[in-house]
């Protein structure tokens, strides 16, 4: 899957019945998405000792280059962060969820956790809390839960996020510092 | 917390925000007054305001690298109770490690492989594997090497615990022991045999390659990885079209065309692979493969080219028949295959192409490609030959009569006096087993007999609705549904190509493309309209051939009107309104000639209605808001029924006809606010329904009928002012519900119509002063639908319908003076609207209310 000619056309084609309102071209789009994202993600982690560097921004713009090309016009590019960003969140995850159940070791093992395991499961911990406060957030005011997946799983700049959300960027501003203090505040009650 | 508290916060937040930090808790206190639930909100807000959520990035961050570096398994590394040892081999999905209990609690070993699947969450994907594993649980052949779990490893890779086979692939085995070829096609029978008793359980191994054939050192074969190709597949499917190709983790090199192209799979493509098996097995080289060839080179060759490396002789023209492109003109069955394999080893003729004739009218069908159909009329006559003698007859009938019982009274009939029972989903399941394998049996027995072929090809067609109706309780199994349904169409379109003169089984497979249609709608559309297609092009045909044929005409019409009822359901209502009209014509062309043709009037009948409907009838939601038509059109359907109705006096059917359309025009009057006409339409309405349940007050159908005719005139009265009246008619409403809850406990739907009356007369105690009766009946209504709310959380219909009733009862109790539960009930109308909002925009007329409950909230 390496962004042939057709399938960049596929996208460009996807990608503007989406922004023409058809819900399915997301239904399409997602997978494609999932699946780019989850590939390159695989080599571009692969010996990453920094584990403080927040690399979904690259990962992001690398997976929209190989399957759309560049050649798309802006507005389709925002949108189809949007999707990336909803993929990568449910990359991550699912595979945090994965290992929290691992940690619990009821379901899938029987095993003692060795050192490595241990490693990620508080990381693993707060992604899923985040991911419960956003879906939380996203009751609430959609707009503010769609802003932060934006931001930190879709690593869109404040631009490209007010672009994506069709408001201003002041709006995005105020919409944000609500939004954070919010997920901050439920974090602390929670996380600890 | 809901939205608007939410909101209701954050204006106070951002406000806060931008005063002078000095004094900005004074602002707050302010703005809050003495709410101290809200202060301490809003203080918790601003205390956390302008936190970078670093510590969040981070964490993404860690667990994007933890998520996305896993690492290969290697040996020492856990799998759940296991250890690996050491790795056996390494395969397209993954490595397969020998593995020992590691928890040391007894000594065993178990081959331990590793999955990949595309698209798929790890999560899915073992739980799909462990579904797989209990499904595979009954399926004990010594030949095939059992699933025992699925897992995921600490470091999050997936994997499937088997039965450990010390053994060397059926190929290396052949090889290594130089077995002759008499020994290589027994070993292929006992895989035959294997295969044979996965397919009677209804499980196809769509993988079947020699290295998933291991054969021991006492030389007896063993099947691995059944059902892993199937959850894995399932992945791939996903993006439908756009990658399917390069998706498959699988080797082409023993995929059937059909499974190449991601088309439907049945049992038929383990007979393509056996079939390359076995001519690689006897010939010695692959039939398809070439040096240096390219992925889809192969897949071409195997679509597109005939098989190399084979000869005239007997498993020559048996490998040649089971690699047949066109999966009709394989074996139907292993069973076959293992059959002629069994004729050639004691020195019988092979039913496989007698003579070479077969292979020159293969190779002819397969350069064109529109006569396909033609090959069944070619094997047909071939395989006539041996059904001949008088006890093979007999036994034909025997089996004819076995299959009549079967398909037509038995099955169908059996089933819908279950299929809304509860627990009725095992027998169910076990009902169509039985079915499908008596079916095949049936179909590898029924040579040229077209009758048994007709009777088959409709069997197929109910098995197909058991395993997937829109309508009706079904298994809800579509993959398996339309497997049924394509054996049945291609059953037909065998008896179409030697019969083209047969028009009842031409309208009978028009008929079915339809049904296929529809069970591939939503799924894939390509495909459905494909099916549509091809049903239009036959009935095309049809009438061609018999130009005012009543069937034709009527199959045509059956079409055409449900493409309108599509077409509706996707708001395109002009299209649909012609679409219905052209229905209507073609039923007229035939109900001129023949005025007394019943069951045609009755579709004419409902095809003015579905016009109505479009138009701005009372049975749908999208309209296009032409009253006067709609009632116009609905009064022409219904003369139509009565004229049906007079002429036949006991069919009940014909009489509920009449009274649903006569609700439809009450339905009409309501929408349009002509009350009094309104409640002497549903008057008639109720009294009709009430007769139809006198005479037959043990059906469902009419007990809901019944039901819903007092509801609507118990609206009607409302809305024209008789409140006592409607009291009166809603609790009639209520008082068949209930005892339609009694008479079948299991179905979910009565409680819900239950809760609907009951809201009704609710409001209706309120307005009339009777405070506590009405706030208890409301709260029956709530607590009616609570069950089925947890179930299907997303049902937005439903928790509207809750919304309101806890709207109605905050008013009740409003008016009662009881604060606590008012507000309680506030609190739950407000997060329902809340949810509401989180499926989509609220509905115009409700757009409003949130802002009304809260500002009666903020009151209390």
């Amino acid at each position: 899957m390496d962004g042939s000619l057709e399938q960049r056309e596929n996208i460009t084609e996807l990608l503007s019945r989406m922004r023409e309102g058809d819900g399915r071209a997301l239904d399409e789009l997602i997978p494609l998405v999932y699946g780019q994202l989850h590939a390159m993600a695989q080599n571009c982690f692969r010996g990453e000792s920094d584990g403080h560097t927040l690399r979904t921004t690259a990962l992001v713009h690398e997976a929209y280059l190989r399957l759309a090309g560049a050649k798309v016009d802006w507005q389709d590019r925002v949108h189809f962060f949007a999707v990336a960003a909803r993929a990568m969140r449910r990359i991550l995850v699912d595979h945090a969820r994965t290992r929290k159940r691992l940690k619990r070791g009821g379901e899938y093992s029987m095993v003692n956790l060795d050192e490595a395991a241990t490693v990620g499961a508080e990381s693993s911990k707060t992604v899923v809390a985040l991911d419960e406060a956003l879906a939380r957030l996203t009751e609430l005011d959609a707009r503010k839960g769609q802003a932060i997946e934006l931001v930190y799983f879709g690593g869109l700049s404040y631009r490209e996020t007010a672009a994506a959300l069709q408001i201003s960027e002041a709006t995005l501003d105020r919409d944000l510092r609500m939004a954070k203090a919010w997920v901050y505040r439920e974090l602390s009650g929670t996380a600890t | 917390m809901d939205g608007a508290r939410f909101q209701q916060v954050e204006a106070i937040f951002q406000a806060a925000l931008d005063t002078d930090p000095a004094s900005r808790m004074q602002y707050v206190a302010e703005a809050c007054g003495t709410e101290k639930d809200l202060f301490d909100e809003v203080a918790s807000l601003l205390r956390a305001a302008g936190a970078e959520l670093d510590t969040v990035a981070a964490a993404i961050g860690t667990a994007a690298r933890l998520t996305l570096e896993s690492r290969e398994p290697r040996a020492g590394d856990l799998a759940g109770a296991y250890r690996l040892v050491r790795k056996l081999a390494e395969g397209g999905m993954g490595a397969i490690y020998l593995a020992e209990r590691a928890d040391g609690l007894f000594a065993a070993q178990a081959a331990i492989k590793f999955v990949r699947a595309n698209l798929m969450s790890t999560v899915t994907l073992v739980e799909r594997l462990r579904a797989e594993q209990r499904m595979l649980a009954g399926l004990a052949h010594p030949n095939i090497a059992r699933m025992l779990d699925a897992g995921v490893t600490i470091e999050g890779a997936p994997y499937v615990v088997m039965e450990y086979v010390d053994g060397l692939p059926l190929d290396v085995y052949c090889r290594e022991r130089g077995l002759g070829a008499r020994e290589r096609l027994g070993l292929f029978q006992a895989i035959c045999g294997a295969v044979t008793h996965a397919h009677k359980n209804l499980i196809v191994h769509r993988d079947l390659k020699p290295g998933n054939v291991l054969v021991t050192a006492d030389g007896t074969p063993k099947l691995l990885d059944f059902g892993i190709a199937k959850v894995v597949d399932a992945g791939a499917g996903q993006t439908a079209g756009l990658t399917q190709h390069g998706e498959r983790l699988m080797t082409p090199e023993y995929a059937s065309p059909e499974l190449i192209r991601g088309e439907a799979v049945t049992t038929v493509v383990d007979v393509f692979a056996l079939g390359v098996m076995l001519h690689e097995l006897h010939f010695g080289q692959h039939p398809f493969r070439r040096a240096g060839q390219q992925r889809w080179e192969l897949e071409r060759a195997i679509c597109e080219e005939d098989a190399v490396g084979g000869d005239r002789g007997d498993v020559g023209r048996i490998a040649a028949k089971a690699m047949a492109k066109d999966p009709a003109a394989r074996y139907e069955s292993v069973l076959q295959l293992r059959e002629d394999i069994e004729r050639h080893l004691t020195g019988l003729p092979v039913t496989a192409g007698g003579a070479g004739f077969g292979y020159r009218a293969g190779k002819f069908l397969r350069r064109n490609r529109g006569a396909v159909a033609a090959g069944v009329v070619i094997a047909a006559v071939l395989a006539g030959g041996y059904a001949s003698t008088v006890r093979e007859k007999r036994r034909a009938e025997a089996r004819f009569d076995e299959v009549r019982r079967l398909a037509t009274v038995f099955l169908f009939d059996f089933d819908k006096s279950i299929n809304r029972l509860a627990g009725a989903t095992e027998a169910r399941h076990q009902l169509v087993k039985q079915a499908l394998t008596s079916l095949e049996q049936l179909a590898r027995d029924s040579g040229e007999d077209e009758t048994l072929q007709d009777e088959l090809a409709t069997a197929y067609g109910n098995v197909s609705r058991i395993q997937w109706h829109q309508s009706t309780p079904s298994l809800g199994d579509r993959e398996a549904a339309v497997a049924s349904a394509e054996k049945g169409v291609s059953i037909r379109e065998g008896l179409l190509a030697r019969r083209p003169g047969n028009g009842q089984n031409g309208v009978r497979l028009a008929n079915q493309y339809g049904n296929l249609a529809l069970l591939y709608e939503r799924v894939n559309m390509e495909v459905s309209r494909a099916y549509l297609t091809k049903r239009e092009a036959l009935l095309v045909d049809l009438q061609a051939r018999f130009p005012d044929d009543r069937e034709v005409l009527l199959s045509a019409a059956n079409a055409q009107a449900a493409r309108g009822l599509g077409l509706h359901r996707e708001g395109k209502l002009a299209e649909a309104l012609a679409a219905q009209r052209k229905a209507i014509e073609l039923c007229e062309r035939i109900t001129t000639r023949d005025p007394r043709d019943y069951a045609v009037l009755r579709f004419q009948g409902w095809y003015r209605v579905y016009v109505a409907d479009a138009l701005g009838g009372g049975g749908a939601s999208t309209h296009m808001n032409d009253r006067a038509g709609a009632m116009v059109e609905t009064k022409a359907g219904l003369a139509i029924l009565e004229r049906i109705q007079k002429d036949n006096p006991a069919d009940t059917v014909a009489a509920r006809d009449v009274v649903a359309v006569k609700m439809r025009v009450a339905g009409i009057h309501a929408a349009t606010k002509n009350h009094e006409a309104a409640v002497a339409a549903f008057r008639e309405v109720a009294a009709g329904f009430d007769a139809l349940l006198a005479a037959n007050p043990k059906s469902l159908e009419s007990a809901r009928d019944a039901g819903v005719g007092h509801f609507g005139l118990g609206n009607a009265l409302l809305r024209a002012g008789k409140l006592e009246e409607a009291r009166t008619v809603l609790e009639r409403a209520e008082a068949i519900d209930v005892e339609r809850i009694r008479l079948y406990p299991s179905d979910v739907q009565p409680p819900l119509d239950l809760a609907i009356v009951r809201h009704a007369i609710g409001d209706l105690l309120v307005k009339q002063g009777k405070l506590e009766a009405g706030a208890r009946k409301l709260r029956e209504a709530l607590q009616l639908r609570e069950a089925t709310l947890k179930a299907t959380p997303k049902d937005g219909a439903l928790l509207w319908r809750q919304t309101m009733t806890y709207k109605s009862l905050s008013e009740a109790l409003e008016k009662a003076g009881d604060r606590t539960g008012e507000r309680m009930a506030l609190r739950q109308a407000l997060e329902g609207f809340a949810r509401l909002r989180t499926m989509g925009p609220l509905r115009k007329e409700d757009e409003g209310l949130p802002a009304l409950l809260q500002a009666r909230m903020a009151k209390l």
